[in-house]
């Protein structure tokens, strides 16, 4: 009895004296442990082409020093829905990521779609329950997903859809217009094209294929088709704008801006609109543009590029005029074009098919650059260039641009804001 | 240099004092009294020796007056050991017996070949191979255990195979079979596949090669020596091992007479290389009730499928020396092949290869002169290789295979497994090569040498599905329209040697120069044959000092400006996605070694050896694949590479019949300048994929006279150690994404050897990573768990 009382009183004395302790925890603080719903992923690029990503809480102005973030082997955002950014899976194996900003502003995967094919790039999502995807693999079909599960829902077989040639149907883009898919394809693989702009159509509700519709070019030069995920392509009025990048390199074939009005499933063949052209019709070579997008006042915005770099013109003068260019002239000044600081941001008015300079922000690459991002009201457009790579705030009620930040410690790369979706 | 004269003033003490009074002079023979070269004579006091000459020659200089223990051995050979009163100058005649092989360890030092490579003033680790014949083991898990080499392999006996050599990898380290770029001999040979018993040495040049050796190396090269003996002998050996692999050596060499002998090198090797891999992504798949086929994935444990590997290899040659007009000359005649099942691409995804393979026949034709004129004073060799190979190579279904074998319902549009497009490449590739060296003793001091290395190469074949190019309206298969590549490098060599040749100094000077050929890919729809022709002529030069302090510590340094010109698909790009860069310059590295060694024998069986080695590796012009545009890709020059490290070999005998060693190595290749990135991106950033702190420690024990008076039971164990490394380019591992570090390795080799020397026979088991634990290889590809293979060796 005395030994079961000792004990007792020990044990009490051991939970008072516990009690009391200094090393009594605080209270309880509540951790959030909901993922980020707001702020900017910040991603560059190593020399050996892997990424570096960090995520800010709030929008960084002056130097960006991204050298301590967390690296991946890739990391290319497609669509940003309900604060997730969705991409190829960052290991570099096959499939798609959904990434997500835990509430220690940690970039992490949430959850993966696999494919058969590792190079499937193309996703889009209408919803916070639809989104499609294409296997290459198998690409006749479009997948449908749920983007909150990951669960793939259903299919469409898009095998009636036309692919003239000996070319694999690759989708560029899936653009929603209700339950109608607009799904670009492109038109060059492994040295085989085919000489137009040729959009497939499908429908989510009958999941089937539903038709499609082409820009003609000159029956000879390949029209281009680049990826130009995370724009806006619908106006206010409902009508779609779709981009193709023309075929640069002498050919008279202009990247052009395709309207398929509003009621409409076709493209409008009286709406001819080359941005490149209008900003200078002697730019015959790169007249194309990129990251094109449509504002919420229904005007657009978009890198356009405006001159020849001389050094394609000497290659031009020294071969005796355009006539005489062999392939391999075509090739070296096509690499010159690609690098060249020729293009500028410019503000598009679609119904006036006007195309106007940003004035303070420098001229760029026209594929320099890979993403833009929207922030209370302002665009944030980047403008990479040799001296540095920087980001610039565009308001396009003032139209006034202003520097915004610039990126260090690894190449530039994108930025995304988590609230918006893309 | 003022530093050099510096030093060499204040060491100057040391030389003068290191006069004597009596010499020892001799020669060592076989028992024909044919010379024995590199056999080894050491004296039991005052840490006297020597090794004898290609004449069998040697001299023993500044011994005191007295009785000593001069011991002579050689490996093959009986120890000769005798006594003898020196109280004047001795002239010696020793005929060493031959003997049955005795096993041994991993061991870099040994009074050899090997050793005299390892001791030059060019920094040289060399494997003697004869030492590791009994061992069931490839050539590449022996280079493993050098100091400065990752071995990085996609699977396992057969497998493709990346060495990085004190940092460096891929193009800018050159493996060469006896002086000539593996690849010439058609691809049959690979280092992947080549037994220990094939080969007599492996010497590893680190960063700076000798011009009678090296071509347009960057990083340094590794030189597979094949076994070169003189006397007959006959040796067999058949291993078995885990996952069905079979490896079996049949060399041999018959003297017909006095100036005649013929010679055969043979291996066969099988695989089905069926190692379990963990946790590996697999896909499967599902069937919604409209149809719709949904891919999934899950974690498994499994077996490799589709990953067969076999080799064979047989080369004959004759012998003839002794003449009028040769030493030496030699004609080899080989056939080899290999067919590879293809596993897995660069590295694994949810999904397996399941039909694409790679087959490769090849002939070459070697021959080798070697003649010495005016007294030994000029020495003459010619080398040259001549080799035709057939290399076919399919990649052309819609299946796909997950990794449990099974063919999914789903196909790939695409109708290739590893390429972008289908392939059925069947390529018949020319190449031959012819090296040149002419040496001459100007001095008894002074060496000069010239080398020429002259190499063509023809690749054409066809492909009944790739690409097509349309030339004056005619459909063509690029393929079929040779590419051609011709390389000549001159070398020229001063070797000097001061105070006894206790201080040697080699300087030497190279010209590259290249011209290659192929059609133009980009000129689709051209009216005539697009052919380009890219020519290039540089220069490098190099230095290498070595000054003996004390008998038993020497210094050194070797410099090296060293060129890599860019290879084919660099320049021509790929037919596909890779554009050509016609301007693309050649890499440049600047390597800098500066080195110590300490070896000292106690009482003639107890040895303390240490190896430092620094070095210093700075790239320019770093040759790397740079997208262009949206859609293509091209090799530019960009980066400036700054690469340092440091390597320590160690070697203990503390008792007989014991051996432990220890290599260590840290190294840390980092981007110090980057010209296409403004952003200052990636200054500072670890090259991705590359260790940078890894050793082994090894332990060999030797019964002598177990269970029977002639017999020798040998037991070894290594292990070894690599340090966590990212597979992507970061700043600062510790901060690094967890998901894409390798984790640190710890793998266990542990085996034993038993000799019979009387019945001719060896035995030999090998148990590699004993305890079963996880290792990766080449961007985390996964290493067999616990594996056995068992061989057994008789030789005559």
């Amino acid at each position: 009895m005395n030994s079961k009382f000792a004990l007792n009183s020990m044990l009490t004395l051991l939970l008072l004296v516990s009690s009391c302790s200094e090393d009594d925890p605080e209270p309880q603080v509540i951790i959030d442990l909901e993922n980020k719903t707001t702020g900017f992923v910040f991603s560059g690029v190593t020399s050996s082409d892997s990424k570096v990503v960090k995520y800010f809480e709030e929008m960084p102005s002056g130097i960006v020093d991204l050298s301590d973030g967390k690296d991946f082997t890739r990391f290319n955002p497609i669509v940003i829905r309900d604060n997730a950014l969705f991409m190829t899976r960052t290991d570099g194996s096959s499939g798609f990521a959904k990434m997500v900003v835990n509430s220690e502003g940690e970039v992490v995967e949430e959850g993966i779609i696999p494919t058969i094919d590792p190079e499937s790039f193309m996703m889009g999502i209408k919803d916070s329950e639809t989104g499609v995807f294409q296997d290459r693999a198998n690409s006749n079909i479009i997948s449908i997903f749920n983007p909150n599960t990951l669960e793939v829902t259903g299919s469409i077989n898009m095998s009636a859809a036309p692919v003239p040639g000996d070319i694999g149907q690759r989708y560029e883009q899936f653009i929603f217009r209700g339950n109608d898919i607009f799904a670009p394809i492109r038109g060059n693989e492994n040295g085989d094209f085919f000489p137009s702009f040729i959009v497939h159509q499908a429908n989510l509700s009958t999941k089937t294929f539903a038709g499609h519709t082409k820009r003609e070019g000159n029956g000879v030069s390949p029209i281009t088709v680049f990826r130009n995920t995370r724009s806006n392509l619908i106006d206010p009025m409902g009508d779609l704008y779709l981009y193709d990048a023309g075929s640069y390199g002498g050919t008279g074939v202009a990247a052009r801006i395709n309207k398929i009005p509003a009621g409409s499933d076709k493209i409008d063949p009286d709406y001819v609109f080359a941005p490149a052209t209008v900003l200078n019709p002697t730019n015959i070579f790169l007249p194309t543009y990129n990251l094109f997008t449509i504002l919420e006042n229904g005007k657009a915005i978009a890198i356009v590029n405006q001159t020849t770099p001389q050094a394609a013109v000497d290659i031009v003068i020294a071969a005796g005029g355009l006539g005489n260019l062999s392939n391999e002239n075509l090739a070296e000044i096509t690499s010159i074009l690609f690098s060249s600081e020729s293009a500028v941001w410019c503000e598009i008015d679609l119904v006036a098919k006007t195309v106007t300079p940003i004035a303070g922000i420098p001229p760029v690459g026209v594929f320099s650059a890979r993403a833009f991002f929207e922030h209370n009201g302002n665009m944030y457009l980047p403008a990479p260039t040799t001296l540095e790579k920087a980001y610039y705030k565009w308001n396009p009620t003032t139209g006034i641009a202003s520097k915004a930040f610039v990126v260090t410690g690894v190449d530039f790369g994108e930025v995304y804001n988590i609230e918006r979706n893309y | 240099m003022k530093y050099l004269f510096l030093l060499l003033f204040v060491l100057l003490p040391f030389m003068l004092f290191s006069q004597n009074s009596f010499t020892i002079t001799g020669i060592v023979t076989d028992s024909f009294g044919d010379a024995m070269p590199f056999a080894n004579i050491v004296l039991n006091k005052n840490s006297k020796y020597a090794v004898s000459d290609k004449n069998g020659s040697f001299k023993v200089q500044d011994i005191q007056k007295g009785i000593y223990q001069i011991k002579t051995s050689t490996i093959g050979f009986q120890t000769d050991i005798r006594t003898i009163e020196v109280t004047e100058n001795i002239n010696l005649v020793i005929k060493l017996q031959e003997e049955v092989e005795d096993l041994n360890d991993i061991v870099i030092y040994t009074k050899s070949e090997s050793k005299r490579q390892t001791e030059k003033a060019i920094t040289i680790s060399s494997l003697n191979m004869k030492q590791l014949q009994n061992l069931a083991l490839g050539t590449e898990e022996v280079l493993k255990t050098t100091t400065g080499i990752v071995v990085r392999q996609s699977g396992g006996l057969g497998s493709n195979v990346q060495i990085n050599l004190n940092g460096l990898t891929g193009g800018a380290v050159r493996v060469y079979y006896d002086g000539i770029p593996l690849e010439v001999y058609g691809g049959g040979i690979q280092i992947n596949n080549i037994p220990v018993d094939a080969l007599e040495r492996v010497d590893i040049y680190k960063g700076v090669m000798p011009i009678d050796v090296g071509t347009d190396a960057l990083g340094g090269g590794i030189n597979l020596i094949p076994l070169q003996q003189s006397r007959a002998y006959l040796r067999t050996s058949y291993s078995v091992g885990s996952f069905n692999t079979h490896r079996v050596t049949f060399n041999g060499l018959k003297n017909i007479n006095e100036k005649l002998a013929v010679s055969t090198i043979s291996y066969f090797n099988y695989s089905d290389n069926n190692y379990r891999m963990r946790n590996i992504p697999n896909l499967t798949e599902t069937v919604l009730s409209d149809g719709t086929i949904v891919a999934n994935e899950e974690r498994i444990n499994t077996r490799r499928f589709h990953n067969q590997h076999i080799s064979g290899f047989i080369e004959v040659k004759l012998r003839i020396k002794n003449l009028k007009w040769a030493d030496r000359l030699e004609f080899g005649s080989s056939y080899s092949r290999r067919e590879d099942e293809i596993q897995l691409g660069r590295f694994i995804i949810n999904k397996a290869v399941g039909e694409a393979k790679r087959e490769i026949s090849a002939f070459a034709q070697r021959i080798d002169y070697r003649k010495t004129f005016f007294n030994d004073k000029l020495k003459v060799r010619y080398y040259g290789v001549l080799s035709f190979s057939l290399d076919n190579i399919s990649d052309n279904t819609p299946n796909v295979y997950n990794w449990t074998g099974q063919i999914l319902t789903q196909t790939n549009d695409g109708n290739s497994e590893i390429f972008t497009r289908p392939t059925l490449r069947k390529g018949e590739n020319l190449g031959t090569a012819h090296r040149f060296t002419l040496g001459y003793k100007i001095a008894d001091n002074v060496d000069f040498t010239l080398s020429d290395f002259y190499r063509y190469t023809k690749i054409e074949g066809e492909d009944s599905v790739g690409n097509r190019l349309s030339i004056n309206n005619q459909i063509i298969d690029p393929n079929s329209i040779p590419s051609t590549l011709n390389q000549n490098i001159f070398g020229a060599e001063l070797n000097t040697n001061f105070f006894e040749d206790a201080l040697s100094a080699i300087a030497f000077f190279k010209n590259y120069d290249y011209k290659a050929s192929s059609i133009d890919i980009l000129q689709d729809g051209a009216s005539v044959l697009p052919i380009r022709e890219v020519q290039k002529n540089t220069n490098g030069y190099g230095f290498a000092l070595k000054y003996q302090i004390h008998p038993s510590v020497f210094i050194r340094t070797s410099f090296e400006q060293a060129i890599r010109i860019p290879n084919e698909r660099e320049v021509f790009g790929d037919f596909g996605a890779v554009l050509p860069n016609y301007e693309l310059k050649t890499e440049e590295s600047f390597n800098w070694n500066v080195g110590l060694q300490f070896e000292k024998w106690f009482n003639n069986d107890k040895l303390i050896s240490v190896n430092i080695n620094g070095f210093i590796r700075n790239q320019e012009n770093l040759i790397r694949i740079k997208q262009v545009g949206p859609e293509n890709a091209m090799y530019i020059n960009e980066d400036l590479v700054e690469g340092k490290g440091i390597e320590v070999t160690s070697k203990i005998i503390p008792l007989n019949n014991l051996i432990l060693t220890g290599n260590f190595t840290y190294q840390g290749s980092k981007i110090a300048s980057n010209s296409n990135l403004s952003s200052g991106g990636s200054i500072g950033f670890q090259l991705p994929n590359i260790p940078q702190f890894f050793y082994n420690l090894g332990m060999n024990y030797k019964i002598e006279n177990f269970l029977n008076s002639k017999n020798n039971l040998q037991f070894f164990w290594t292990y070894l150690f690599t340090d966590q490394f990212s597979i992507n380019e970061v700043k600062n591992i510790d901060t690094a994404n967890p998901d894409f570090i390798i984790p640190k390795q710890h793998v266990h080799n542990a085996g034993a050897t038993y000799v019979l020397k009387q019945k001719n026979l060896a035995f030999s088991i090998n148990l590699q990573n004993i305890f079963n634990t996880e290792i990766f290889d080449n961007f985390r590809i996964p290493r067999p768990g616990t594996n056995y293979a068992f061989k057994i060796n008789y030789s005559l």
